[in-house]
C-alpha cells in the first residue's frame, strides 16, 4: 500500500496526526468533565472531533489508506503522550479509521465532495459505535438510550468531522501550504 | 526483569489481549481481581511513581462513577425483585451487578492501560514495532519527525499568542480561548505542513528510502518477556475463574 | 558530476518552464550558484540531489547526467550516497532528538554495519571538532550549531559532493564567518556546491560561479570575490521626541536590562546585535508595553488572523482601507489568503495592518533574513517611503550592510542596550567588534 506514497505525504500524515492527537486528548478532558455528571453520553455530541484527522488526511492526500493510517497514528501518538485509555485507543483508531476509509473506498477513491466526507464521518460513527457497544457493555442500557447515543454520534460525525474537516482543509488549501499535494491539483481540475 | 524492560510489542499484545478478554466478562469480581492484581504486579515489577499514577487515575474514577449511576438509571428492564427505585427507574439486583461490572471494568481497563503507558518509552516501542512488528520504516520515522514537532509547535503557538495579543486580541476566559482556537490552528497547521515537506526532503537527501536499512538500536526478545506475558495472562485466568465461581 | 544539455524543467500544473536551455558541466572544486528568488537555482539544486523530479512530478526535458549516467536510471537514494545536502532552514532538516541519533540515522540509511556505527560517529565529530555536541538535544542548539550538525550528518555518509542551500541565511555575520572558516577546513576532500545570494561572507571560498537569471544560465566562469550590496542612508526629518521605557525582563538564564529610548518622530532607527544578544526579546517587550508600537515579526505570517487580505486590513477598526491597499500594491490580492502571499507581500500587508491601526512606530524584527537583493531593495524603498510620510521606523538586525540605511543606531549585547549613536558608529571599530558585529579581516 505504501509503495505509491511519497515520503512527504507520510510525513504530512504524521504531522497532522501529532497536531490532532493533542486536540483529541484535549477533547477527552472536555468529555471527562461531563462524563461524571451525565455518563458516557457526554462524549457523544463531540464524538465527531475524534474522526476529523482521517477525513482531512484523505481529502488532502487522496490515496487509499490515508483515512485509516492517519487515525491509527493519531491514536498511537495520543496514547504515547498520555491518554490513559492506553493501548485500547489504537484499536479504537483502527476501528474508526476503517469506518471512514470505507466511505472513500466505496466511491473508488475518486470523489471527495462534501457528501463523501460526511459519509466518511458517518462511517466512522457506525464502526466506533459498534465498538463502544461491545466494550462499554451498552447492551445493559435501555434501547432508547442507546439509540439516542448513536443518533448523537452519527450527527456529530457528519457535522464536526465531515463538514468541519472540509472547512478546515479548504482553508488550509487557500493558505497555499498544500501545493504539491493531490488536493491542490485535483481541486483545480474540477474547478 | 521489570515491565519497563519488557519488550514493548509483546507487552502491547498481552495487554490488548487482556483487555479484550475483560470486555466479554459480565461479573464484577473479574475486573475487581484484575484491578487489584495489576496493582500488586505493578508494585512488584515496576518503578512507577504512584503520584503520577494517581493523577492519571482520577478522571477515570469519575468516568467509573458516571458509568455506575447511568447504568442504574438508564439500565434496561430485567426481571426479578426490585431492590429500590432511582429517578423513576426500578432497579433490580441484576441491574446493580451490571452497573458494578461496567464501573469496575473502567477501572480495570485503566489500570492495565497505565501499566503499559507508564512503563513504555515511545521511542523504544516504535523501534520494537519496526523490528518485531514489521512496521514500515517510512511510518516509524515519520512518527519520530512528529515527536520532534512537539517543541516546535509549542514554540510556534507561543509566538502566535504573543503576536495576536499585539493586535489587540484579549483572551481572558476559557471560552475566549476556545473561540480563538480556529484562528490558531490554521496558521499552525499551514506552517507545520510546509516544514513537514522540507523535513521529508532532507530525509531523502540523507539517503532514507523506506527500504530495509541497518539498525543501531536493537530491542531484543528474551525468555523473560514471555514470562512476564504469562504472568499477566495468568492473572486474567485466575480472575475469570474467580468470577465464574 | 552534473552534466546538463538543453535541460528544461517545469512543474506539472504550471505552463511556464522554471529552467530553460541549461547547458552546464559541474566539475570537481567549489562552485557558487547565484540568482534571485525564482531564478530556478533551488530547482536546479533539487535536480542535482535527485529530490526532483519525483517529489513534485515535474517534467524534465533535455539531457541531465549525474555521475555520467542519466538521472532517471538511479534507484531511490542511490545518488544521495554520493551527494550530501545541507538545507537553508536549521529547524527542518532533522529527524531525531539528539546529535548522536541524528548521525546514526544517516548511517542506518546507508546500511553501515552496526558495530561500525559508533566509531564512525565518534570519528566524524572529532574531525569536525564537534565532539562536545554528541549528546546534545538538537532543538536546544543555536542556528549556527544546527547548521554545523547538518554538515556533519551530510559528511558522515562520505559523499563525493556536498550541496549547501543558503546555509547562512539565518546566521549573524560573525557566526556565518566562523561557519565558512570551519567549512573551509573540514571540507578539504569533498567537492562543494553552494547556493547563496550574498556571497561576500564566503570570501575567496569558491573557484567557480554559475549565475542564473529567469531559469537560464547567465554567467559561468571563475568566481570573483566581491563586496556585499551597499545601501545608502535614508534622509529623515526628526519631529518631536517620544520616550519609550522597556522594563527589566528575566527568562531562564537570560536577563534583559531596563532601557529607556528617546525616539524622534519620523526617525529611522536600527538596533544592532548578534543572534542571542536579546535584541528580538527587547523589541517584543517594547511592543508589549507600548500600544503605539506596531511589531512586524520575522515571519510576518504570525500576525494574520483572518482568511483574506481585505478582512485582514479591515480587522478591528472602521477606517477606509482602499487607499492603503492600493498604495501597498495589494489591490489585486484582495481576496487571497494572507498566508498564501509571498514574503514581500506578507510584509507589505503587515505594514498596512500597522498603518491602519494607527501605530506611530513600526518595528521590524530581522526584516532582511534570507532575502535576495531585489527583495532588500524593495524593503529599502518601503522604509524610505514610510519615513517620507513621517512614520517612525525601527528595525533590529545583524545585517550590517542593510543597517547603513538608518539614521540612529543602538547596540545590544547580553541584554544591555546602548546608544543612541549616529553614523559615526561605523568608524568605531572596537565598539562594533566588541558587540560581535565586525569581522576581523583575515
Amino acid at each position: 500500500m505504501l509503495k505509491s506514497w511519497k515520503l512527504k505525504e507520510i510525513v504530512l500524515l504524521a504531522i497532522l496526526s501529532v497536531v490532532f492527537a493533542v486536540v483529541y486528548l484535549a477533547f477527552v478532558h472536555v468529555g471527562n468533565l461531563w462524563a461524571g455528571l451525565i455518563g458516557p453520553i457526554a462524549y457523544e455530541w463531540i464524538f465527531g472531533i475524534w474522526f476529523i484527522v482521517s477525513i482531512i488526511a484523505a481529502y488532502i492526500i487522496r490515496k487509499p489508506g490515508a483515512a485509516l493510517l492517519s487515525e491509527v497514528l493519531a491514536a498511537s501518538i495520543e496514547m504515547m503522550i498520555g491518554n490513559a485509555i492506553g493501548p485500547r485507543i489504537i484499536l479504537v483508531g483502527i476501528i474508526q479509521g476503517l469506518g471512514a476509509e470505507a466511505a472513500f473506498a466505496v466511491t473508488g477513491y475518486r470523489r471527495y465532495d462534501l457528501w463523501v466526507l460526511m459519509l466518511a464521518g458517518f462511517g466512522a460513527a457506525v464502526t466506533s459505535f459498534a465498538y463502544t457497544y461491545v466494550m462499554g457493555g451498552l447492551a445493559a442500557l435501555s434501547p432508547t438510550y442507546v439509540a439516542t447515543m448513536f443518533a448523537l454520534r452519527a450527527t456529530s460525525g457528519m457535522l464536526i468531522a465531515g463538514v468541519g474537516g472540509k472547512i478546515l482543509s479548504d482553508l488550509l488549501l487557500r493558505t497555499g501550504a498544500l501545493e504539491g499535494y493531490a488536493v491542490a491539483r485535483q481541486g483545480r481540475v474540477h474547478g | 526483569m521489570t515491565f519497563h524492560e519488557m519488550n514493548p510489542t509483546i507487552k502491547f499484545l498481552t495487554v490488548t489481549l487482556l483487555m479484550f478478554g475483560l470486555a466479554f466478562i459480565y461479573n464484577p469480581w473479574t475486573p475487581l481481581t484484575v484491578f487489584i492484581g495489576i496493582l500488586i504486579l505493578q508494585s512488584l515489577f515496576s518503578s512507577i511513581s504512584w503520584r503520577r499514577w494517581g493523577l492519571f487515575m482520577i478522571p477515570f474514577l469519575f468516568t467509573a462513577l458516571g458509568t455506575l449511576w447511568t447504568t442504574l438509571v438508564f439500565g434496561k428492564e430485567t426481571g426479578g425483585e426490585i431492590l429500590f427505585t432511582l429517578l423513576g427507574n426500578d432497579v433490580t439486583a441484576e441491574n446493580v451487578m451490571l452497573a458494578a461490572t461496567l464501573a469496575l471494568r473502567v477501572l480495570a481497563f485503566t489500570a492495565v492501560s497505565l501499566l503499559f503507558t507508564l512503563t513504555t518509552d515511545p521511542k523504544r516501542f516504535i523501534y520494537s514495532l519496526m523490528q518485531q512488528g514489521k512496521l514500515s520504516p517510512k511510518i516509524a520515522y515519520s512518527v519520530f519527525v512528529g515527536f520532534r514537532f512537539f517543541p516546535i509547535l509549542k514554540h510556534e503557538l507561543m509566538q502566535l499568542y504573543e503576536t495576536h495579543a499585539l493586535r489587540g486580541i484579549r483572551l481572558e476566559t476559557r471560552l475566549d480561548h476556545i473561540r480563538h482556537a480556529p484562528k490558531l490552528i490554521i496558521p499552525l497547521l499551514a506552517g507545520a505542513i510546509r516544514q513537514a515537506e522540507r523535513i521529508a526532503f532532507s530525509m531523502e537527501a540523507r539517503g532514507f528510502t523506506g527500504e530495509p536499512r541497518a539498525t543501531y538500536e536493537v530491542v531484543p526478545v528474551t525468555r523473560s518477556d514471555f514470562l512476564m506475558a504469562s504472568l499477566l495472562l495468568l492473572l486474567f485466568g485466575v480472575s475469570a475463574w474467580l468470577g465464574i465461581k | 558530476m552534473v552534466e546538463a544539455e538543453q535541460l528544461a524543467f517545469r512543474y506539472p500544473d504550471k505552463p511556464c518552464e522554471v529552467l530553460t536551455d541549461i547547458t552546464l558541466q559541474l566539475t570537481a572544486g567549489r562552485t557558487l550558484i547565484t540568482g534571485a528568488s525564482g531564478s530556478g537555482k533551488s530547482t536546479l539544486f533539487s535536480l542535482m540531489n535527485r529530490l526532483y523530479p519525483d517529489n513534485c512530478d515535474g517534467i524534465v526535458t533535455g539531457k541531465l547526467h549525474l555521475f555520467n549516467r542519466s538521472y532517471d536510471v538511479y534507484e531511490a537514494g542511490e545518488v544521495n550516497r554520493r551527494v550530501g545536502t545541507v538545507f537553508q532552514d536549521p529547524d527542518s532538516q532533522f529527524v531525531m532528538q539528539t546529535v548522536e541519533e541524528e548521525l546514526i540515522f544517516t548511517l542506518e540509511n546507508f546500511g553501515v554495519p552496526r558495530e561500525e556505527m559508533m566509531p564512525k560517529v565518534v570519528a566524524m565529530l572529532e574531525t569536525l571538532r564537534l565532539t562536545d555536541y554528541r549528546h546534545r538535544t538538537i532543538h536546544d542548539l543555536s542556528g549556527g550549531e544546527k547548521q554545523q550538525i547538518a554538515v556533519a550528518c551530510a559528511l558522515i555518509g562520505r559523499p563525493e559532493w556536498l550541496l549547501l542551500d543558503e546555509p547562512l541565511a539565518h546566521l549573524d555575520p560573525e557566526t556565518a564567518k566562523r561557519f565558512v572558516h570551519w567549512l573551509d577546513t573540514v571540507a578539504q576532500t569533498v567537492n562543494v556546491v553552494v547556493i547563496e545570494h550574498r556571497p561576500f561572507i564566503w570570501g575567496g571560498f569558491f573557484d567557480r560561479e554559475v549565475g542564473l537569471v529567469n531559469g537560464r544560465v547567465s554567467y559561468d566562469g571563475p568566481f570573483v570575490a566581491r563586496p556585499d550590496y551597499t545601501f545608502s542612508p535614508i534622509m529623515v526629518k526628526r519631529g518631536k521626541e517620544m520616550l519609550f521605557h522597556v522594563p527589566q525582563l528575566e527568562r531562564n538564564t537570560f536577563k534583559l536590562a531596563t532601557s529607556e529610548v528617546s525616539i524622534g518622530e519620523g526617525d529611522l532607527i536600527a538596533v544592532l546585535g548578534r543572534n542571542g544578544s536579546g535584541k528580538s526579546t527587547w523589541l517584543r517587550s517594547l511592543a508589549r508595553h507600548h500600544r503605539e508600537v506596531g511589531l512586524v515579526p520575522q515571519s510576518p505570517a504570525h500576525l494574520f488572523i483572518t482568511n483574506d487580505v481585505t478582512r485582514e486590513l479591515a480587522y478591528n477598526h472602521n477606517r477606509p482601507i482602499e487607499d492603503i491597499m492600493e498604495r501597498l500594491g495589494l489591490g489585486s490580492l484582495r481576496d487571497d489568503h494572507p498566508l498564501s502571499l509571498s514574503h514581500g507581500q506578507k510584509r507589505r500587508l503587515a505594514i498596512g495592518v500597522m498603518m491602519l491601526s494607527g501605530k506611530q512606530l513600526i518595528a521590524f524584527d530581522e526584516p532582511t533574513a534570507g532575502q535576495d537583493e531585489e527583495s532588500l531593495r524593495a524593503l529599502y524603498e518601503l522604509m524610505a517611503e514610510r519615513t517620507r510620510a513621517g512614520q517612525t521606523v525601527l528595525f533590529v538586525t545583524h545585517d550590517l550592510s542593510f543597517a547603513r540605511i538608518a539614521n540612529t543606531f543602538y547596540l545590544m549585547r547580553g541584554g544591555n542596550l546602548s546608544g543612541p549613536y549616529d553614523d559615526s558608529l561605523w568608524d568605531e571599530t572596537e565598539l562594533l567588534q566588541s558587540h560581535g558585529l565586525l569581522l576581523e579581516e583575515s
